[in-house]
């Protein structure tokens, strides 16, 4: 994007807000200010959007490797190692630092729609959720037909499930449900009120809730739970999304997009080197000078928690089809608690298939992350990287053969031969690949969390802005924004609060709920592919409101 | 449409609405006054047959405009070669397309593209069926698909010869597999099932039943509160049109099913259909065992009687019949 020049905001002049840093939080403030009339500045060290969520090109990440290892990384994130094969073009990977899925019932979705920075972006599915039980990934079934058509649950395990899933819907009215186990670890309140069986719990926990462990307390992990079981059907088959080429680095593009037409001025590859509060001047590593009159927004936060997150990149040369469901390109992976050998969180994968645009085709990017931290943490997750190399290698080998005698197979009365499962899983088990993985990247780093905006106070000429989330989902964005945009505006009342002028205005929002029937009677679409459809989300907007 | 809530209007709004509407009223009635008296001419022109055109745009349910539009067109097919009346046909044909695309529910729509299928010198079985699955696909639930769809299979089977049981019993597991919450689709395989099993003579045909019975408790289990489970469950027991059990045979399977029944009221103790299952079978299997009913059927139905207050009567009277 050029640096345009609007009258009042250049190198010697003035501006109502500084924003240091084109993050996703960052970037929706600006917008939302910016569309109230507010005089914004926004800048960045780097010489690309989106900061610490940004999807970088290898050439990118190597400058930022050393960036973060060097002594004056001011960045979340630190200890990176990072290995990249010989020969890759560097301009066809966009490696997203921060991966994060957008679930359909959230209000950041609701927030692209209503300030259409949707328009800038293509949106994926994502319908593939699996949970590593018994050496295999099993998909977690997510609706009613699912579970009723699972051959592996009980029936009375059915029942449970789907009496859970119809309590979760409407959580929040039956508070004497869970009242008592507020605070009480999710996997218990399960069990006990449920009578729901370990394996249930995990899948409900980890693949469905996307928590790193059963621990976490009931009432948090109600909504998350809720949020899943709400976000199937909502646009088709899939409870979340992604956006091509790195989520969080093209959504706060998009939202800097929005800004700089709403009037803001960007300059990237802008360090602030200095602020002085009593006059309220900025100091810009150009030379330029600036008068703020209202505040700083920055991303450079001083502080940081103890908590931190362990990732992982791993570029193969394979891609991973078998993974994906029909028409989609990407997959979440779920190794829950202790089944890597004594790992008390979860370590999450998402699997980005060249379908996202972020590697090219016949190649896919896993990325992994896990809440236990340093050495711990990169153990398990080399561990979790073992199974997945092992898992693909075994699904997608044409060389697999085993023995079959006839006893072992049973025929169905529609005449379908069936063979014994225990027997299929001791074959699958047993299986040695011939061939190995081919790694073309491998990174590791730490990522800390950092202060949040609302420590600071109304009265704080600068405050700070977090840093990404350790959740694979997008969580929080919004009210982050909305703190931020309070404490320079006074009110929230206002944000996003844009009238768009344009031809069409029509009103017609038809399809207002999740019911598929009321969606299919509003919408003339005959082919449902999915795989690569530009969704038209205005149609489906609906009772979504911010 | 199936639970899809009605939206609220404000009285002001409401105002607004009737006054527009007014004069739309005015209009149609001069139009439909003009048809009826065109018919009552017994005009039986192209130019009758627009009006018809015009007036069943704006209300395809008044059948007796359809009846009038079919005496036209028979009429007019009098005097025409075949080839001409199957394009006169297929245009018709291409109306009633785009009147089932705004009301799928309208029985006199399907009724009449009946009538051109009956009058077409060569029907196209294959694009009806392609029609019916359509329009299933964006409601599997309407029941005016379904009974169309065995309407079309049989024209197919007589045109071709060939049974059709097996692919359409098929896409009953499809559709139920989809959403097993549809009455038709499971009406449609209590049709399909008896021809079934006559024509394929090597399955099994006390092992089908066991499978289906299978099939049915996945989907009681799964939602108990869903009638039209309740419903196949219920044929599958009582029918004779599947397999002829013996009456040992019988006691058995209604034991076994009671059973299983029960299970699940263990774990649901407030459903309906549970109980009124129950009740049922467990009269059931007294009539063939020919001993007295057992007090937990009073139970059942007094416990009946608290939940679904509404039917209390019909209770208590079967209470009496007991």
């Amino acid at each position: 994007m050029a640096t345009t020049t609007t009258p009042g905001v250049d190198s010697t002049e003035t501006c109502d807000v500084l924003i240091y840093g084109t993050g996703l939080v960052e970037s929706v403030v600006a917008a939302a200010l910016a569309w109230q009339g507010t005089n914004v500045l926004h800048i960045d060290s780097n010489p690309y959007y989106g900061g610490s969520w940004a999807a970088l090109n290898l050439d990118e990440l190597k400058a930022w490797t050393d960036r973060v290892n060097s002594a004056s990384n001011n960045t979340p994130f630190s200890d990176a190692y990072l290995y990249i094969s010989r020969n890759l073009d560097p301009r066809k990977y966009a490696i997203d630092l921060s991966p994060h899925i957008l679930f359909t019932r959230v209000d950041l979705l609701s927030l692209l729609i209503k300030s259409r920075v949707s328009r800038y972006l293509e949106f994926k599915p994502l319908g593939s959720f699996h949970t590593f039980e018994q050496d295999s990934f099993e998909k977690v079934p997510g609706t009613k037909e699912d579970i009723f058509t699972s051959q592996t649950l009980t029936l009375l395990t059915k029942r449970s499930l789907m009496r859970f899933m119809k309590f979760v819907i409407d959580w929040e009215q039956n508070i004497i449900v869970w009242q008592d186990y507020k605070d009480e670890p999710i996997s218990k309140f399960l069990e006990e009120k449920f009578g729901l069986d370990v394996p249930q719990i995990v899948e409900l926990v980890h693949s469905i809730g996307l928590l790193p462990t059963p621990k976490t307390s009931t009432e948090v992990a109600l909504g998350k739970i809720k949020r899943y079981l709400t976000s199937m059907q909502v646009y088709g088959n899939f409870p979340a999304m992604y956006s091509m080429y790195g989520t969080g680095g093209e959504l706060a593009q998009g939202f800097c997009r929005s800004a700089a037409v709403a009037g803001t001025v960007y300059r990237l590859g802008t360090k602030l080197v200095g602020f002085d509060e009593t006059t309220g001047v900025a100091e810009l590593d150009s030379g330029d000078r600036i008068k703020v009159t209202e505040k700083i927004i920055s991303s450079e936060a001083l502080v940081t928690h103890d908590e931190e997150v362990t990732r992982m990149v791993a570029v193969v040369e394979k891609d991973c089809k078998e993974w994906f469901a029909e028409g989609e390109s990407a997959a979440v992976v779920v190794f829950p608690v202790d089944t890597l050998d004594g790992n008390q969180a979860a370590v999450q994968v998402l699997v980005m298939g060249s379908g996202s645009g972020q590697c090219p085709s016949g190649q896919a990017i896993w990325y992994l992350s896990t809440q236990e931290i340093g050495e711990l943490g990169r153990k398990f997750l080399y561990v979790a990287l073992e199974k997945l190399e092992e898992t693909i290698l075994r699904e997608s080998t044409e060389d697999f053969e085993f023995d079959v005698n006839e006893e072992e197979i049973a025929y169905l009365p529609n005449g379908l031969p069936v063979i014994s499962s225990v027997r299929l899983g001791e074959s699958l088990r047993n299986f040695t690949p011939k061939e190995s993985l081919k790694y073309l990247l491998k990174l590791t780093y730490s990522q800390k969390s950092t202060v949040s905006p609302i420590e600071a106070t109304a009265d704080s000429k600068v405050i700070y802005s977090a840093a990404p989330g350790f959740s694979l989902a997008f969580e929080g964005i919004v009210d982050q924004a909305k703190a931020l945009y309070e404490l320079v505006t006074g009110t929230t009342d206002d944000f996003f609060d844009v009238d768009f002028e344009d031809e069409d205005d029509d009103a017609t929002v038809t399809a207002a709920t999740a019911d598929p029937e009321a969606r299919e009677f509003s919408e003339d679409k005959d082919e449902e592919d999915v795989g690569g459809h530009q969704y038209d989300f205005e149609e489906v907007a609906g009772e979504m409101t911010i | 449409m199936h639970s899809v809530k009605r939206e609220r209007t404000s009285a002001k709004a409401r105002e607004e609405r009737r006054r527009r509407e007014a004069g739309k009223i005015v209009e149609y009635k001069a139009l439909v006054d003009k048809v009826l008296t065109s018919r009552k001419n017994q005009n039986y022109t192209p130019d009758a047959l627009s009006l018809t055109t015009t007036l069943l745009k704006q209300n395809p349910e008044y059948y007796t405009i359809w009846n009038y539009r079919r005496e036209i067109l028979t009429s007019i097919f009098q005097e025409q070669p075949a080839e001409t009346i199957q394009s006169n046909i297929d245009n018709e044909l291409q109306f009633l397309f785009a009147r089932l695309m705004e009301f799928p529910k309208c029985y006199w729509i399907w009724n009449h593209r009946q009538w051109c299928l009956e009058t077409s010198p060569s029907p196209s079985w294959k694009f009806e069926l392609g029609l019916v699955t359509k329009m299933l696909e964006r409601d599997a639930r309407n029941f005016h698909g379904w009974h169309y769809r065995r309407y079309v299979v049989k024209g197919m089977e007589q045109a071709t010869g060939k049974s059709l049981v097996r692919p359409e019993f098929d896409y009953t597991t499809t559709k139920i597999n989809a959403n097993f919450s549809n009455f038709s689709a499971w009406h449609n395989r209590t049709k399909l099932i008896p021809r079934l099993l006559n024509d394929e003579p090597e399955i099994d045909a006390r092992k089908f039943l066991e499978s289906e019975i299978n099939l049915i408790t996945q989907a009681i289990y799964t939602d108990p509160d869903d009638q039209s489970v309740w419903l196949y469950h219920r044929w599958l027991i009582t029918s004779d049109d599947i397999v002829k059990l013996s009456s040992e045979e019988r006691k058995d399977l209604l034991t076994k099913e009671i059973k299983s029944i029960q299970e699940l009221l263990d774990v649901e103790p407030d459903s309906k259909w549970c109980l009124q299952s129950l009740a049922f079978y467990r009269c059931l299997l007294t009539r063939l065992t020919g001993e007295a009913v057992e007090p937990s059927v009073l139970g059942y139905l007094d416990k009946l009687q608290d939940i679904d207050p509404m039917h209390k009567k019909r209770y208590e009277d079967w209470k009496l019949q007991l």
